[in-house]
């Protein structure tokens, strides 16, 4: 167990290259959206491309009579369940009267190429009757604004209080009150959503297409298709990215009533201008925090009001607000605390899933009081958060019991051992014009889906019949290492050859339940279902080797190629039967395993159990003739238990930071009257690498407490949750200037040259 | 069926006069001239614009496809066919050595893959092409062709034409363009600054470019100005005579800075006001005039990217 900035050199004989890496890089390999096969279809989706309206007709003949048409489908043609959404199934496939964003869809067609798709789309007739459009959550909000769901339009509401928050305040000596604003993220993976839908001759569909859970999609698909989940097979990795944004089913409902209609395998494949306005996007939320201290900086009350727009439809809307409002407290000790949270429908761009699941949001506003405070007070920013930092056996933020951690404290240490710390304060620069400044900022991120959610795990491990090592498990690869965590965890319980094992993930046909690959929880969930199957595993498998050899089963041991006797002394071992030996006595077994994931016994609707930290220090340059940031270095320590997968682990981190180097600079899904402006990647701008620091170091504390049961941690989100307000305050330090609004519009840190930047 | 889906014809004529044929026959506004075709793919895919039914390519026009160097009336002068790749021109020796400012606008336009397809007439005749304004401060012309002859129009003419006629393009071919060089001369100075809202691989905000000479006595002369970014480019002639033989002063400089806000024409996006492009456009340029107002008289000098 140790502390050390990861790198290849540091990691040595555990940096190993991603089994899929050099298929990726020489673009081999094959993606779901590459499949075709014979007879394919090609289908598409018509979309309202209004906000808000009453749909008075839809006429579809022209596009039914077009030569290679084979199919047009409406709302008529759905079989079961005209709905979908992981939480609430209120969006429909197809739009039956009213249309509430400009990505719902009307129709689809299924044709011979994607051109005759593209021309029956233009023939289908929609009269609409264009409705008021509602574009903010503020005007969802209002008394007379127009109801989009029956219910209203308010989606979810959240309420946290703890001690009186009154008192807090009227005991404070400093009150800071502000209001925070954060952009519509887009996901912005490379492959964007698509699939091929394969009717099979025995009346089943199999389905490949992208998901972050296969199961889940099934079910899902199940219920629209009125047929059951066992008729589907749902092929779902490898994936070209997904981020949360593949969690939800997008083009999977269409596909599948298309191909069941043709009869022939249909292809979709969203194009970015389809991805952008259908697509997913992180919540754009309005943070209002009201935070009183004590003269020493003592948080005393701190007050929440979060405002997130969930846009036109539910999907994971609710469990984000949750997370948001349970974010919003962090890591620190507050005793007066009051939390409102209201995540309100829009006729804007569905927002869902996306990593840091409301997080990123609540902690830019969070962070960004501390630091404010801190100025106020006169005090260095970093011990104020010492003043309030939890320690190992504190509650958790909503007062709920959580797994033990020293997190806050070791990253709030380790972080002083980046190069950058003992720079603070040094503003030296190239011209008057460009400032420096050097910012901080600590978070505690929640992992698994948190309580009342089912949460299941599981895993299958078996000797299959060519002599391998096979686990499987129903979580999927999109490109965040987990073949490359399975196989190192595989090598290591069995200090077997890569050539021994076989590695199944991603075919619901294939492998067992094992819950969503969402939440930072895969890497803990497959640790914990291994080390449950390991043992009853070799039990089985020494006592057919036994069997069959009569060696005792205490001498035997899994290793290269086979099952070995064990010496104290390396040159005395011995090569008892091979596994494909094994197997080919037809001595194949498996063990299987299903639980749940860690959760808190306490009865706090989402609240976690298990949590990761981080600290974050940034350095940036200001040009006051531009107003524009440059981040000169980022530097992270995380405190999630020990490093299974260096390079994966490395490449989590780094990459969630220049998602939040998105977050905070570039990244917005501009929406007017409910329409996007940004629809393609030239006007969304993610960084490129001529954006991102070269000094990017990550350090990894894998240091648990000593009685810790729940061993690595996933870290998929951690890495992307805290660098904003860290570059935010570090602007300020550079420009004396707060910014409260993320993307950073450099417009808010230009001065006029002369008179301000020069002559001062 | 495609005739039911409306497919382009591509024409590939081998001169200008069959082009000029093409066009013609098909009549103004029934064709649209592709090179490299990477604006046009980002309107047609926007509807700012349909895809045309004939899509004329001038890829077999040889003499639209060179850099070259010719004298004309005693003058030294390069030429640069339409055609031309941006990624030809930043690997240009002879662009490089006169016309570094334009060498330093290709190399800041979208990435590698797109600068090896578009070219610098296309650049050019989008009216809002980064090259824009490296170019209007070594006064280039543009050189057409009118179904019979070549002839040669400034670039700032053009614009300024174009302007007063809200946009409206004639049937003439651009064929190229030239550039008179010029020798070195002490205290000379060239600069061209883009900010987009990334590092690379964006459209500009504000693209500014400036030439002069910086006497040894510390005077401004013969300083061409120009800014682009959102609306169409411009030279700025205000801030250029105000600078004409004056001598660096932070009163010269401020009174520099309200000239560029007032002359240059920013349009606002979603992303950035109007205001600040022209507070940006005076920053940068004011700024790049300060640096070379420090070094009175020195070798000829490129400063900006």
């Amino acid at each position: 167990m140790s502390s050390v900035w990861l790198d290849r050199n540091s990691s040595k004989e555990n940096w190993k290259v991603r089994p899929d890496g050099k298929e990726k890089v020489t673009g081999q390999l094959r993606y779901l959206t590459d499949l075709a096969f014979p007879d394919m279809l090609f289908g598409r989706v018509l979309r309202s491309g209004i906000p808000h309206a009453r749909i008075k007709s839809v006429d579809v003949s022209g596009a039914l009579q077009f030569p290679g048409v084979l199919a047009v489908l409406t709302h008529h043609d759905i079989p079961g369940l005209n709905g979908f959404g992981i939480s609430n199934p209120d969006q429909p496939v197809f739009t039956e009267e009213w249309v509430r964003y400009e990505g719902d869809a009307i129709a689809a067609v299924a044709a011979i190429s994607k051109e005759v798709a593209e021309k029956a789309l233009e023939l289908i007739q929609v009269d609409y009757e264009e409705l008021p459009i509602v574009d903010t959550p503020e005007k969802a909000l209002e008394p007379e604004a127009p109801s989009l769901h029956v219910d209203g339009n308010i989606l979810h509401q959240t309420i946290f209080k703890k001690g009186s928050i009154d008192k807090g305040f009227a005991e404070a000596s400093l009150i800071i009150e502000e209001t925070y604003t954060t952009p519509r993220q887009m996901h912005t993976y490379l492959e964007t959503e698509g699939g091929v839908f394969v009717p099979n001759e025995d009346g089943r569909l199999t389905v490949y297409a992208p998901t972050q859970h296969g199961y889940k999609d099934r079910m899902q698909l199940a219920r629209i298709l009125g047929q059951p989940e066992e008729t589907i097979r749902i092929i779902s990795s490898p994936i070209g990215g997904s981020f949360g944004g593949k969690d939800e089913l997008n083009v999977q409902p269409y596909g599948a009533l298309l191909a069941l209609q043709c009869g022939r395998p249909v292809k979709m494949h969203f194009s970015r201008w389809e991805s952008v306005t259908a697509g997913l996007k992180r919540h754009p939320m309005k943070i209002k925090m009201k935070t009183g201290v004590d003269q020493r900086g003592k948080i005393l009350a701190h007050k929440v009001e979060i405002l997130s727009d969930t846009g036109a439809y539910s999907t994971l809307g609710g469990p984000v607000l949750n997370f948001a409002t349970e974010h919003s407290v962090g890591p620190y000790l507050i005793p007066h605390v009051d939390i409102n949270g209201k995540a309100v429908y829009t006729n804007n761009g569905v927002s869902g899933e996306f990593r840091g699941f409301g997080g990123n949001q609540v902690i830019f506003a969070l962070e960004g009081q501390l630091d404010r405070i801190a100025e106020k007070l006169k005090v260095d920013p970093w011990e104020l958060r010492k003043i309030n930092l939890r320690r190992k056996n504190d509650l958790g933020p909503l007062g709920q019991r959580i797994v033990p951690t020293e997190g806050p404290n070791q990253v709030f240490e380790t972080i002083k051992q980046s190069s950058l710390w003992k720079e603070r304060g040094k503003k030296q620069t190239e011209h008057p014009w460009i400032k420096k400044g050097i910012g901080l900022a600590l978070a505690m991120h929640g992992s698994g889906l948190g309580y009342g959610i089912p949460d299941h795990a599981g895993g299958t491990i078996r000797l299959n019949k060519y002599g391998e090592i096979e686990v499987a498990f129903g979580h999927e690869e999109f490109g965040q290492g987990l073949l490359a965590t399975l196989e190192i965890l595989l090598l290591d319980h069995f200090q077997c050859n890569k050539e021994d094992i076989n590695i199944i993930i991603g075919d619901t046909d294939l492998v067992p339940k094992s819950g969503s690959s969402t939440a930072s929880r895969t890497t803990n969930m497959v640790w914990q279902a291994l080390n449950r199957l390991k043992e009853p595993f070799l039990t089985l498998l020494f006592a057919k080797v036994s069997a069959l050899t009569g060696y005792e089963k205490d001498a035997l041991k899994t290793g290269r190629e086979g099952i070995w006797t064990q010496s104290t002394e390396k040159v005395n071992e011995r090569l008892v039967m091979t596994y494909a030996e094994l197997a080919q006595m037809g001595e194949t077994f498996e063990c299987s395993t299903e639980f749940h994931y860690p959760v808190t016994p306490d009865p706090i609707m989402g609240g976690h159990y298990l949590y990761t930290s981080t600290a974050v220090i940034a350095e940036v340059e200001v040009n006051q003739l531009t107003g524009t940031v440059v981040v000169k270095q980022m530097d992270h320590t995380i405190a999630a238990g020990p490093v299974v997968n260096p390079m994966g682990y490395l490449g989590q981190i780094e990459g969630g930071s220049i998602m939040a180097l998105g977050f905070t600079l570039t990244e917005d899904a501009v929406m007017s009257a409910g329409k996007y402006v940004t629809k393609n990647l030239d006007t969304y701008l993610i960084p490129t690498i001529f954006d991102v620091p070269e000094q990017n170091g990550v350090m990894a504390i894998e240091e648990l407490p000593t009685d810790d049961q729940f061993g690595p941690r996933g870290v998929g989100e951690i890495g992307s949750v805290a660098l904003a307000p860290a570059i935010v305050a570090a602007i300020k330090e550079a420009t004396g200037i707060w910014v409260t609004e993320l993307p950073i519009k450099p417009e808010r840190l230009m001065k006029p040259f002369m008179n301000e930047v020069v002559l001062g | 069926m495609a005739d039911l889906l409306s497919m382009p014809k591509i024409w590939r004529p081998v001169d200008l006069k069959e082009a000029w044929e093409i066009q013609n026959e098909l009549g103004l506004g029934n064709y649209c001239y592709v090179a490299g075709g990477t604006w046009l793919r980002t309107q047609w895919e926007a509807n700012l614009c349909s895809m045309s039914l004939n899509l004329i390519s001038l890829e077999n026009v040889s003499e639209m496809t060179e850099i070259q160097e010719q004298v004309s009336n005693g003058k030294h002068e390069i030429m640069i066919g339409s055609s031309v790749s941006l990624y030809r021109c930043l690997k240009s020796t002879l662009l490089n050595q006169y016309f570094p400012p334009l060498v330093a606008a290709c190399k800041k336009i979208a990435a590698p893959s797109i600068r090896n397809q578009a070219t610098i007439g296309g650049n050019i005749y989008t009216t809002a092409g980064d090259t824009i304004p490296s170019l209007l401060i070594v006064k280039a012309e543009l050189l057409w062709f009118n179904g019979v002859d070549i002839v040669a129009e400034p670039l700032e003419q053009w614009l300024i034409t174009l302007q007063a006629n809200q946009f409206k393009r004639d049937n003439r071919i651009l064929v190229g363009l030239k550039m008179a060089t010029e020798e070195d001369v002490k205290g000379a100075f060239l600069f061209f600054t883009k900010v987009g809202r990334r590092e690379t691989f964006t459209s500009s905000l504000v693209s500014v470019a400036g030439k002069g000479t910086l006497t040894s006595a510390g005077f401004f002369q013969n300083v061409t100005l120009a800014a682009g970014g959102g609306g169409y480019p411009i030279r700025l002639s205000e801030a250029e005579l105000e600078l004409e033989n004056q001598c660096f002063s932070p009163t010269l400089f401020q009174q520099i800075y309200k000239s560029i806000v007032v002359e240059f024409q920013a349009t606002a996006d979603p992303f950035a006001s109007a205001d600040y492009k022209k507070a940006v456009a005076a920053n940068l340029i004011t700024s790049e005039l300060y640096k070379i107002s420090g070094q009175p008289g020195g070798e000829q000098r490129v400063v900006g990217s």
